[in-house]
């Protein structure tokens, strides 16, 4: 940087570190998703036949969904933690879905009670040592108000390093 | 002597001294619900209906059956309607017989005189939701002419109900 001061002229050079280094290099957290499910409600769902309203909720079998939480070089440090959020494509608002932990290979915290997902992210669970999770997906708000139709969702799970 | 000031800007450059920058990365599953188009109807069966009448008079009448219930579940975008019939009235008698489904339309003959009707509606402008127990009244006359019998007889009438758009 050069100043120019009254009288006189001053350069005075200054050299910043730019933080070029910045120290350890980005580690590369992954996050793998597999698994869907697509569920059908008609009359067998009818609480008790011809005059009742549908039954509440419908769940997944257990480990319905997988989330593997892959390691890239500094990861295990910190705990990382995964959200959830909905991403709509066709969904109705009277409908809600729930997720909830069904199993774990891994040092993992939270998750053990059903999250109702939101179309904002929240934190489902804190986890260290790249495990892989098990998740059940829980439904509930069916009701005959509900049109008949084929409704759809996405659940983005995403993990964020400490 | 001159003074100078030299004004030396320095930039923090919280960069270099930042914590480890953050990377995340998502996975997405999909969730599919389909509802199917339900329609549901189921009426209980009515407890009877006695006819007599008196002495000199050839009318013939008895007490209304409200014994029978109506249930509708339905989940259509529009409104549904409830109809009645009987399609195949017994033979050998003039009874006519009448319906109510409480909160529908009203009275409604569904044999007269011995003679079937065309489908009645008998509850209209049904809109999607559960109705459980509704009242099905039904009633029956007849004249001693018309319907011989040389002992009690019993006429069953079966009636259909359809729920419809």
């Amino acid at each position: 940087m050069r100043t120019r001061a009254w009288g006189s002229m001053v350069t005075v050079l200054t050299t910043v570190a730019l933080g070029i280094g910045l120290g350890s290099a980005l580690a590369a957290v992954t996050i793998t998703v597999t698994g869907s499910w697509s569920q059908t409600v008609g009359a067998s769902n009818l609480a008790s036949g011809a005059g009742s309203n549908l039954s509440n909720p419908v769940a997944s079998p257990t480990d319905q969904l997988s989330i593997a939480v892959g390691s890239g070089s500094g990861s295990g440090s910190g705990n990382s933690h995964v959200t959830v959020q909905r991403v709509d494509t066709g969904w109705n608002s009277n409908l809600n879905i729930y997720v909830q932990m069904t199993s774990n290979n891994g040092t993992v915290s939270g998750g053990t009670a059903y999250l109702l997902v939101t179309t904002s992210p929240q934190t489902f669970i804190t986890e260290k040592g790249n495990p892989t999770v098990g998740v059940q997906v829980k439904l509930d708000g069916l009701s005959l108000q509900v049109p008949p139709g084929t409704y759809t969702t996405g659940l983005l799970f995403t993990v964020i390093q400490p | 002597m001159r003074t100078f000031r030299v004004a030396v800007a320095l930039l923090a450059l919280s960069a270099a001294f930042s914590p480890q920058a953050r990377a995340a990365t998502s996975g997405t599953a999909n969730i599919s619900l389909t509802l199917s188009a339900i329609n549901e109807l189921s009426v209980t069966n009515g407890a009877g209906i006695s006819l007599s009448g008196t002495a000199g008079s050839n009318s013939l009448t008895g007490a209304s059956d409200t014994a029978a219930a109506l249930n509708l579940s339905h989940n259509s975008a529009t409104a549904l309607k409830v109809t009645a019939q009987v399609a195949s009235p017994p033979s050998g008698n003039d009874i006519t017989l009448t319906v109510a489904v409480a909160g529908g339309v009203g009275t409604m003959t569904l044999v007269n005189g011995g003679a079937a009707q065309p489908a009645q509606s008998v509850w209209t402008g049904i809109s999607a939701g559960a109705y459980s127990n509704k009242a099905v009244t039904y009633g029956a006359s007849c004249t001693a002419s018309g319907t011989p019998v040389s002992a009690n007889t019993n006429f069953t009438f079966v009636v259909t109900f359809t729920s419809t758009n």
